[in-house]
């Protein structure tokens, strides 16, 4: 059973088979041990600096200091947020469980920086990455295709309920830099 | 020459010399960068642009479509103060994202 992503703008379902309900826990709740603690590359993408200017130093380390602990604990609450809305799961016929997810904004974080932690360590590149099963990470690389089908459905549910006009003027910022 | 009891004043010639060799540059408008990744979905991409700064869907996209094809894309722009609390948010969304002086290189 794919996932599938129904319902208003406020109140999101994911319908999902109960297996997938047991390991997107047990992902997120490693993933809080990551956002907890994080370290090389994975820590560099899910908290990646503000300045590369290194003559910016200063100010990168006074808006790490400032910002940092807030970053943590706002992922390490949505974690704790999404993990109590798949404990409250009802199931129903055929094994299906159907989970709320709200406006699924905490949901679409989760999901993505579970993503972001998975493919960084998968080593992702732009090019598509070929996992055989006998693949030490192929148990990696079903986590990662898992959070991208159930990001997607979200991600589709919501952009289908936001409206197309912006509320900024469209000139107002340029192309690229330099 | 100057008269008994004034004391002479030197103007500078230049506000740097006025200064002493301070950096006299003024707050210049910043820019954030949004850099492209191998892991983000490009809706995904295109809904928090729209989330995050009120951009219609056509310029949301127009952006995303350049970070990944050029490799990077500025989103935003203003004072300095401003967009920290933009990278901020972006990177509480997982977008990879910097700032820098928009005349930086």
């Amino acid at each position: 059973m794919s996932p599938a992503v129904s319902g208003a703008s406020e109140d999101l379902t994911l319908v999902v088979a109960g297996e997938i309900v047991t390991e997107l826990d047990r992902i997120f709740a490693a993933l809080a041990g990551v956002v907890t603690e994080p370290d090389g590359a994975v820590g560099e993408r899910l908290f990646p600096r503000a300045y590369l200017d290194p003559t910016e130093d200063a100010a990168e380390t006074i808006w790490r200091l400032s910002r940092r602990d807030a970053l943590v604990a706002d992922r390490i609450a949505a974690i704790e947020s999404v993990r109590a809305d798949l404990a409250a799961a009802t199931r129903g016929r055929r094994g299906a469980v159907t989970v709320a997810l709200g406006d699924g904004a905490r949901w679409m974080t989760v999901c993505n920086d579970a993503r972001l932690w998975l493919g960084t360590e998968l080593g992702l590149s732009d090019e598509d990455l070929e996992v055989g099963r006998g693949d030490p990470r192929a148990p990696d690389y079903e986590r990662y295709a898992l959070l991208t089908a159930v990001l997607a459905e979200i991600v589709d549910a919501v952009i289908g309920g936001m409206p197309e006009d912006g509320t900024e003027d469209d000139d107002a910022v340029s192309g690229p830099p330099g | 020459m100057s008269a008994p009891g004034v004391e002479e004043i030197v103007v500078p010639d230049t506000v740097e010399e006025l200064l002493g060799g301070t950096d006299v540059r003024v707050d210049r408008p910043w820019v954030v960068i949004v850099w492209n990744d191998p892991v983000n979905l490009m809706t995904y991409v295109v809904l928090v642009l729209q989330k995050l700064f009120g951009y219609s869907r056509a310029k949301a996209t127009r952006l995303m479509l350049q970070v990944h094809n050029d490799g990077r894309a500025v989103v935003a722009n203003g004072s300095r103060e401003k967009c920290e609390a933009d990278v901020a948010r972006l990177h509480a969304h997982g977008l990879w994202a910097t700032m820098q002086r928009d005349d930086a290189p």
